[in-house]
């Protein structure tokens, strides 16, 4: 693949895409969130149609306008998201779409045999019978492989395959890469977790906002090189926060582990203070941010809050009451588009606007948005504005708006500037800053390191899913990038 | 944890459709002894084989997680101008009951764009054609009567052997409905689909084209079952499949088959749903109760079989 681009609308998802690929190499194909992995791998799997840039496949120039196009090419592509059907047999979840069939029925015993075979290669030990639900995720997954070998493929992408998968399920897929890999099939191997890639791939590819930036074999680098080819040269920053404030902690997590989302978590966070958490993807952030909230279930460890009186154990309802979350992901967190920004800001304050009849007070309603409007400067015609028609960065202001009249103890932000424009992003900081400076304690998590640096006052760091420490916020770049690769925190006593 | 309780309790559930339908049968077999006749039975499965014929093209519709309430409308307007064509055009017998079939499938075909293309809610699309279908035959019968020549209604009661002709029908309708949804591409990609749509999507099949001609074979099924009704009752009124669509859901549902798409079997559910209204029909007119207590033990069954089916799904989240 070469000089490959895509755009979305304004948003140039892929300007230099490239990646050579050979029978019987594994390559790591890594980049930070947004380099743009997904968009060439969709390419290359006839997902979506290229801009600009050629595929060539043994010399030959190839157009994918369809997925059904890469797969007559020998191109089968493992999704993250497994695509299997519980209610049908294995055989028939790895043949689906492309039953064989003898007078007009399904070949089961044909179609049965060859499953068993795929199977047996794959070291799996469930039967072609065997109903998918009754099978756990990592046998699901070898469902999948299944149906991406079944046309014998030349070329096959594995994306993030080991995401949900146990340690024991991990090993086993690693096998059946190399295995492919010494069949002499070339294999696209995307994943976050960079100490995995050492033991599976032969070389590794790394992509930086939307380009190619490295191509080489895995045996020439190690771990902390890779790190930095991932983030690049971290741009020279203007911090827009003052010193580490010195007070008492609001939040003090200790012990902290919620299944393999979370293994071990230990830190405080100050009043007033804004702590970036300083993680690659795949170590775990937003795993963290959603633990201590209990959003996927009671952890283990324990959670202290400091709601006026002390730190005292909190329970994950008094924790939610207590924090604003917000994400990159705006509708999904309740911005409701068809409403008008007002009745979005009133939405989670409405107890506060109403009157003693349980009616709205309009008037209290229109002062609310209207002093929120300003305060945060949201461009809109006037209150009545529906919010689905505001850009990305003024429904992000909407958000920030919703809980802003909240007055939150504690605020998560999880990537909030996703997809916005410079200015807006400034604004979000500058916010972020002044909520700090108001007395409200920021966690942040963003994959922009530079976003991150102007507004930490401390970087809690996070290592496949366990808190290695916490670095100050006079941190530079090569301590930032050493913290992630492993080596002992310089100047960061533990918590 | 097997104690004899949760055994039972387990056994209860597992089994616990077959056992109710032999409770019921021995009930009424005891309060009437006509009930437990060849006779009777004979007369069941004659009686059965529309609403068999019809919940077999629902259970396709189903099985994807969607619904089709137009077929009793649908079976009305095709047997309204099949029955004009043979009184008043002088059609023979066969040819306008083929039109008939037809029509059906054009009216699926309907309701398979309105689903598919202009991506309306199966409920409500049907629940409109549904009303604008009978109201067409309505318009075409003129809200008469009208009685059907001598060779069809013959045909009503025909028989092959010990069976009913229409029996007959019904149970190579259910068969080769039960062969398609299990043996072949077509069958499994409607099982996909439901059990999800997205992923089927995004697995590349063609899950535009399998709801519309389910929606076409529904139509089609709806058209036979409204044929086989009309010739036993010997004539076309407006009562023609009036009721059958929710019949038919509540067939296919107390069969085991999931409203959400993707779970249950089409033989035995559609031939188990269907076996227990008729046997609780059957039999309530056997100990002579006023006809309207059907309803009520119908809506009864229907209430136990979907709470039982929630037990089901419940349990093995329970951990137990």
């Amino acid at each position: 693949m070469q000089g490959i681009a895509k755009s979305f609308g304004a948003v140039r998802a892929v300007s230099d895409g490239r990646l050579v690929l050979a029978g019987g190499h594994v390559t790591a194909l890594l980049g930070a969130n947004g380099a743009g992995k997904s968009t060439l791998m969709n390419i290359l799997g006839g997902v979506l149609m290229p801009d600009a840039g050629t595929i060539l496949l043994n010399g030959q120039a190839m157009a994918f306008r369809a997925p059904g196009d890469a797969a007559r090419a020998g191109i089968a592509f493992v999704q993250q998201e497994l695509a299997v059907f519980p209610t049908l047999t294995v055989a028939e979840n790895v043949f689906i779409g492309a039953f064989p069939t003898r007078f007009g029925q399904i070949d089961r015993p044909a179609m049965r045999a060859e499953t068993a075979r795929l199977l047996a290669r794959l070291g799996a030990r469930f039967s072609p019978d065997a109903l998918a639900e009754t099978l756990s995720t990592g046998d699901r997954q070898m469902i999948e492989i299944a149906r991406a070998m079944r046309g014998a493929p030349r070329i096959m992408i594995f994306d993030e395959p080991t995401s949900s998968l146990s340690a024991r399920e991990k090993g086993r897929l690693h096998e059946v890469v190399a295995s492919l890999r010494d069949e002499g099939v070339a294999i696209v191997y995307i994943t976050h977790f960079i100490s995995e890639i050492f033991g599976v791939c032969d070389d590794v590819a790394i992509m930086r906002n939307g380009a190619t930036v490295v191509q080489a074999p895995l045996a020439g680098l190690d771990q902390r090189a890779i790190i930095t080819a991932m983030l690049g040269d971290i741009a020279a920053i203007e911090r827009i926060v003052g010193p580490a404030p010195d007070t008492p902690p609001v939040l003090r997590v200790r012990g902290l582990r919620l299944g393999h989302r979370v293994e071990n978590a230990d830190f405080d966070l100050r009043k007033g203070e804004i702590l970036g958490i300083w993680g690659l993807l795949g170590a775990g952030r937003t795993e963290l941010v959603r633990a201590i909230l209990g959003l996927d279930g009671r952890p283990g460890g324990t959670i202290e809050l400091d709601s006026g009186a002390g730190l005292a154990p909190a329970t994950s309802e008094a924790l939610r009451a207590a924090t604003a979350f917000v994400t990159e992901d705006r509708r999904g967190e309740g911005l409701l588009l068809p409403f008008s920004v007002a009745d979005n800001i009133a939405l989670p304050n409405l107890a506060a606007l109403s009157g003693a009849l349980g009616h709205v007070r309009r008037q209290a309603l229109g002062d609310l948005a209207k002093a929120m409007i300003a305060r945060l400067s949201i461009k809109v015609s006037g209150p009545g504005q529906p919010v689905g028609t505001l850009s990305g960065g003024n429904q992000q202001k909407v958000v920030f708006a919703k809980w802003l009249a909240t007055k939150p103890l504690i605020l998560i932000l999880d990537e909030p500037t996703r997809g916005l424009d410079l200015s807006a992003k400034g604004d979000i900081l500058r916010f972020t800053v002044d909520l700090a400076e108001a007395g409200v304690s920021v966690l942040m998590i963003s994959s922009e390191p530079e976003e991150l640096m102007r507004v930490s006052h401390r970087y809690l760091v996070l290592r496949e899913r366990r808190t290695a420490g916490v670095l100050p916020g006079t941190a530079g770049k090569d301590d930032l990038i050493a913290a992630l690769s492993g080596d002992p925190l310089i100047g960061g006593a533990a918590a | 944890m097997n104690t004899l309780a949760t055994r039972l309790r387990d056994g209860a559930l597992t089994h616990g459709f077959p056992l109710v339908l032999l409770v019921m049968v021995l009930i009424f077999g005891g309060l009437a002894p006509g009930f437990l006749g060849l006779a009777n039975l004979r007369g069941m499965l004659h009686s059965m084989a529309p609403i068999v014929i019809i919940a077999c093209g629902m259970a396709v519709v189903v099985m994807q997680g969607k619904l089709d309430i137009s077929v009793g409308s649908i079976g009305f307007v095709a047997m309204a101008v099949a029955s004009l064509l043979m009184t008043e055009q002088g059609w023979p017998v066969g040819l306008a009951c083929g039109a008939a079939l037809v029509i059906g499938m054009a009216l699926g075909a309907l309701n398979g764009f309105v689903v598919v293309v202009l991506r309306v809610n199966p409920l409500i699309a049907t629940l409109g054609t549904m009303i604008a279908f009978r109201g067409l035959a309505l318009q075409i019968t003129d809200s008469r009567v009208i009685v059907l020549p001598e060779s069809m209604r013959g045909f009503g009661n025909l028989t092959l052997g010990p069976l009913f002709a229409d029996t007959v029908i019904a149970l190579a309708v259910l068969l080769a409905v039960h062969l398609l949804h299990r043996n072949t591409g077509f069958g499994r990609t409607m099982t996909a689909i439901g059990n999800d749509e997205q992923v089927a999507r995004r697995v590349g099949l063609p899950v535009g084209r399998t709801v519309f001609l389910s929606f076409v074979l529904s139509g089609f099924l709806a058209a036979l079952g409204g044929v086989l009704s009309a010739a036993q009752v010997g004539s076309v009124t407006t009562f023609l499949g009036r009721g059958l669509e929710f019949t038919a859901v509540a067939i296919v549902v107390v069969g085991g088959i999931s409203l959400f798409g993707g779970r249950g079997s089409i033989l035995t559910g559609v031939a188990l749903g269907a076996l227990t209204f008729e046997i609780i029909r059957s039999g309530l007119n056997h100990v002579g109760a006023n006809p309207y207590f059907y309803q009520l033990i119908g809506g009864l069954v229907i209430f136990i079989a979907m709470y039982a089916a929630a037990l089901r799904l419940k349990r093995p989240t329970d951990g137990a």
